[in-house]
């Protein structure tokens, strides 16, 4: 586990390569570089398959939705991708506005998350 | 003497009886931090705890805490440029609408000229910047820019209530 002073990491590996990425807290740009580098340390270990549990998250700013909607585009050329799991009302409200629901497949339960990757 | 981190004024006024949203809950509410980005969380913890008070929906109150810590970054980032001063946010509530003013002594940064009309997924992503932009465009209802004479970034928002 990975502690932050505004926002906690922690992440599991699942079978089949699948990370599972739990933040809690918030992203904004106090610490907006710890968030990078924490999901690019992921794709760089070669996990493509990335699962963020987004459950215990308060708040995420434009720059985190760039981020994971670049990492996204990323890891899916390696037949992998960004799946969303528990995002709040108001967060997932923000990525419909922007369009993204077209790019993530957004989850409430961890088991069809993980599921989806081996369709 | 050196100003303390916050300066915070606030007053109410309306009678509660005359209005579908509760009026005693009008005010206008001013506070000056430093342009620091660990200021942020505090920032939208203020403006969430204020939103929550009108009857407001989370979404709306999430977007109105969104556009004021996208503005503040933005006025960090391009006016400060990293050098110290100090932001004044302005939160003004009526039966209405809910404004927010944010002013700042960077330099020039006139936001209004830099927010994307569409946003592009293939070629959005965090270098490109922009987004932040788009969602107080997009999810305020009035968006306005001035540099004042005595030399301030005044970005000015608002957000009408819907009508119940």
């Amino acid at each position: 586990m990975k502690k932050d002073n505004v926002f906690e990491i922690t992440t599991r590996l699942e079978e089949g390569g699948i990370m599972i990425l739990k933040i809690a807290g918030y992203v904004d740009a106090s610490n907006i570089n710890h968030f990078e580098q924490q999901l690019g340390e992921q794709i760089n270990k070669g996990y493509y398959k990335i699962i963020l549990d987004c459950s215990e998250l308060e708040y995420l700013n434009s720059s985190a939705l760039g981020i994971i909607l670049d990492f996204h585009k990323l890891a899916a050329k390696h037949q992998g991708g960004i799946r969303l799991l528990n995002l709040s009302h108001r967060i997932e409200s923000t990525f419909n506005m922007l369009g993204f629901n077209d790019y993530f497949l957004i989850f409430s339960e961890e088991k069809k998350a993980i599921e989806s990757f081996n369709k | 003497m050196a100003e303390n981190s916050t300066r915070y004024s606030q007053t109410k006024k309306g009678n509660e009886k005359d209005s579908p949203r509760n009026s005693s809950k009008y005010f206008h509410l001013r506070f000056i931090v430093p342009g620091d980005v660990q200021e942020l969380a505090a920032i939208r913890d203020r403006v969430e705890k204020q939103s929550a008070s009108m009857n407001l929906s989370d979404e709306e109150a999430y977007q109105i805490v969104s556009a004021v810590d996208e503005t503040c970054t933005n006025i960090i980032k391009h006016a400060y440029q990293g050098k110290e001063g100090n932001i004044e946010i302005s939160l003004k509530v009526d039966s209405e609408r809910f404004e927010i003013e944010v002013a700042d002594k960077g330099i020039y940064f006139d936001p209004t000229l830099n927010i994307p009309q569409e946003i592009d997924q293939e070629k959005i992503g965090r270098q490109k910047g922009g987004l932040g932009l788009f969602i107080i465009k997009k999810t305020m209802d009035d968006l306005n820019y001035r540099f004042t004479m005595s030399g301030e970034n005044k970005l000015h928002l608002v957000k009408y209530f819907r009508s119940e």
